[in-house]
């Protein structure tokens, strides 16, 4: 594999968080070199970044497809994938195996796929699966994805299980008893739109329970995605008793409330909904302070035939990888985080949470890299994403920052520099 | 022949008391409810008393009981305990009647007390009860005139089980005492494994337990005060015995475990796993086994390893031990001099 020296950057570092030019030497799939004066070897390819941010590509720990293209656009590197992006469900290490994608896979031009192995066989809520032997396939977490486990019996056992193999049990902090039915926040806007409402409590009862179980049986839970107040609240509590819990959040819930629903818009039907402005101001709060862990994408392509629908029988969900880094990177610009601050939550958290060596910049780190310019400027339209479907419900919204290329494991398979 | 233990023959010499037992009876309790809570010297005894049943077909005449009822009380399904405490008590000279739970009036509604009055108005000499309620032999021995052995009751305890392991162990390694013992399986549901904690520490040995962690009660390290493994490899390095647990079907549909594919994989005793224990490891299991689950085939076949045949075998005689040492105050004052297993045997 060739060798590339990239030259000109600003060297984005999650780990020491610092911001600083430089260059950095790529030979093997791996960081060989950063400083300064960098050099290659003779006949290396050399790459101008002509000033703009050299950084770690983003670890996406939740997501429910591929999407290929949309993510190595975003500058994510990683992707988790959730267990319901496939029908039947990944719950079984032969289907672990089928996802697993990176480098190792000579014709696989994509970022690296992690699939999460399902934490119940078929989903179904009851009869936890063979998760030892999906962890061995190469599962780094395990889950139920969209539903949330509702069971508290079977969650301990799942939890002390997954603790064996050393994996987190990702949740989604929604309530099943209290959210079934609902389809949007119980609010003021739900009530005026004769909408079923899921109540904001229906998310710390679960962050309440589940924690809890996590410290009994020496399991860890990670919380994806936050979306409340209270669940905020209930979570900075168990963490500040040093319970085993980690949370993220999408930048849906500190961009947009439950108001963005307006008319009936499907495309802001999300799961968990968007919440009250106050929700969403708290969560904003938390993620520039640190107590929201890392930031997640939840890519979810729907199409028509999902979305141009009644509401109520409308699918939840919203594509996220290319609109990740502008909309994080608002934060930045607002002067509410540093980008180092911010970059930890895009990839170091994730890799620290899934057991992964990538997401720094480091000598010996797999050359997962992204240059990106954090000052462009450009308008989301929704048509002209790389996704496969438009749902996005930030389409028209002006923003910051784009990515320029994109590295996974030495390999560069993605390239915008001169189209823009 | 002055002493019994002489009678003993087989490999191994014959077992020297390690424990001093205090004058007077050497088992001063009615009933065998547990382990827990046995001073070694009795638990010894019952070892001794039962290492002479061991050559013997016959009991001899001064530990033959005959004309004395023993009740096998059984509400849960076993072949293997119900059968050898029947032939216990006929090696015995006891009148044995089991009682069939399936057609009793246990389904008909009656308590487990009113069963217990009924029986006792019968005037049994010993009671042996299986439940599947953990505590059932202890609220049955409260109600009854007789003695009283446990035979399993729920996730409790199952004494005779831990004395016939120990019993083998014993006999196979000559010692008890600085073993290295794993026990491993369910842990959580086994009153087998509760039995054998209570027994094996008190006679010295190095226990540890061997489970996936929901098959572990929270902090089974502080409250048995042995290590526990939730990897088998490492559980199992350097082990004198491993002492396999059964595992339940229904405990492997998803509640507490995934598969039994994934049980085995990680938890099966294999060849590959058993390498790491000693060289003359010694493979228990209290049957009945579940091939390819919990153990290999290869493995539980091995007779280089295996004690599983001689475990039922040392069965019978730890239960004609314990019947005899608790109705021994119903019979005549024997002369012991005259307790030969040739005599038995006529």
């Amino acid at each position: 594999m060739s060798a590339v020296v990239f030259r000109n950057a600003r060297l984005l570092d999650p780990q020491a968080e610092t911001l600083e030019e430089g260059g950095l030497v790529v030979e093997h799939g791996h960081i060989v070199d950063i400083g300064h004066d960098v050099k290659g070897a003779k006949g290396t390819r050399i790459i101008d970044a002509a000033g703009l941010v050299l950084a770690p590509g983003m670890i996406d720990s939740t997501t429910f497809a591929i999407d290929r293209i949309a993510a190595l656009a975003g500058g994510i590197t990683s992707i988790l994938l959730m267990p319901d992006a496939s029908r039947p469900p990944i719950d079984r290490a032969s289907m672990v195996q089928l996802f697993l994608k990176g480098p190792h896979e000579r014709d696989w031009a994509g970022p690296r796929v992690y699939p999460t192995g399902a934490a119940t066989q078929g989903l179904d809520g009851a009869a936890m699966a063979e998760l030892g032997l999906m962890a061995e396939a190469g599962a780094p977490a395990f889950s139920d994805g969209n539903r949330t486990i509702g069971n508290a019996g079977l969650m301990r056992r799942l939890l002390a299980h997954a603790a064996r193999f050393e994996r987190p049990v990702i949740q989604k902090p929604e309530d099943p008893a209290l959210a079934r039915c609902g389809v949007m926040h119980e609010g003021a806007t739900a009530a005026r739109l004769g909408l079923p409402g899921i109540p904001a409590e229906a998310e710390a009862l679960i962050i309440e329970r589940d924690a809890r179980l996590a410290r009994a049986s020496g399991g860890h839970v990670h919380f994806a995605p936050l979306a409340t107040a209270e669940g905020l609240a209930s979570l900075t509590r168990l963490k500040d008793e040093g319970a085993p819990v980690t949370a993220a959040t999408t930048p849906a819930y500190f961009h947009l409330n439950d108001e963005a629903v307006g008319d009936y818009r499907t495309f802001a039907r999300l799961s968990p909904p968007l919440r009250s402005e106050a929700d969403r101001l708290a969560i904003r709060e938390a993620v520039t302070e640190g107590r929201i862990d890392m930031l997640c994408s939840a890519h979810t392509p729907l199409g028509e035939d999902d979305k141009r629908l009644p509401f109520e029988e409308a699918a939840p969900g919203a594509i996220g990888y290319e609109t990740l880094l502008p909309l994080s990177l608002t934060l930045v610009h607002d002067g509410a985080i540093s980008l180092p601050a911010l970059w930890r939550m895009l990839s170091l958290a994730p890799a620290e949470l899934l057991g992964l060596p990538q997401g720094r910049l480091a000598i010996g780190a797999p050359a997962d890299l992204i240059l990106f310019d954090p000052e462009f400027a450009w308008r989301i339209e929704a048509a002209s994403l790389h996704s496969d479907t438009a749902n996005t419900p930030f389409d028209g919204l002006p923003v910051h920052g784009r990515t320029r290329l994109a590295m996974v494991g030495g390999r560069i398979l993605f390239d915008e520099r001169d189209a823009l | 022949m002055g002493d019994p233990r002489e009678l003993t023959s087989g490999g191994t010499a014959p077992h020297r008391p390690r424990y001093t037992r205090p004058a007077g009876d050497p088992f001063a309790h009615r009933h065998l409810l547990g382990i827990e809570g046995l001073h070694p010297f009795e638990i010894e005894f019952l070892l001794d008393e039962a290492e002479r049943f061991v050559r013997c077909r016959r009991a001899p005449a001064a530990s033959r009981r005959e004309g004395l009822t023993q009740i096998n009380l059984f509400f849960e399904a076993s072949t293997r305990t119900l059968m050898s405490f029947e032939i216990a008590g006929k090696r015995l000279g006891m009148d044995t009647v089991s009682f069939a739970v399936a057609a009793s009036s246990i389904k008909k509604g009656e308590t487990l007390l009113d069963t217990a009055q009924t029986l006792n108005a019968m005037r049994p000499d010993v009671l042996v009860v299986r439940h599947g309620s953990s505590g059932a032999a202890l609220l049955l021995a409260r109600k009854v005139n007789c003695a009283v052995i446990n035979a399993g009751d729920g996730r409790h305890e199952h004494p005779t089980q831990a004395l016939l392991d120990a019993l083998t162990i014993r006999r196979r390694k000559g010692r008890i005492e600085g073993l290295e013992i794993a026990i491993c399986g369910d842990i959580l549901h086994s009153r087998v494994a509760r039995s054998n904690i209570h027994l094996l520490t008190t006679m010295g040995a190095r226990v540890r337990l061997v489970a996936p962690p929901t098959l572990l009660p929270n902090d089974a390290q502080d409250i048995f005060g042995t290590p526990v493994f939730t990897r088998m490899e490492e559980g199992i390095e350097g082990a004198d015995v491993v002492m396999m647990l059964r595992l339940q079907k229904e405990r492997m549909a998803g509640a507490y475990l995934p598969s039994e594919k994934e049980f085995f994989h990680f938890y099966g005793l294999t060849a590959e796993k058993l390498a790491l224990a000693a060289d003359d490891v010694l493979v228990m299991h209290p049957g009945p086994m579940n091939r390819g689950v919990e153990i290999a085939t290869a493995v539980a076949d091995d007779l280089s390893h295996s004690a599983i045949e001689e475990q039922v075998e040392m069965g019978v005689a730890v239960r004609m031990a314990c019947l005899s040492v608790l109705t021994r105050h119903l019979v005549e004052p024997a002369d012991e001099n005259a307790d030969e297993c040739s005599r038995g045997r006529e």
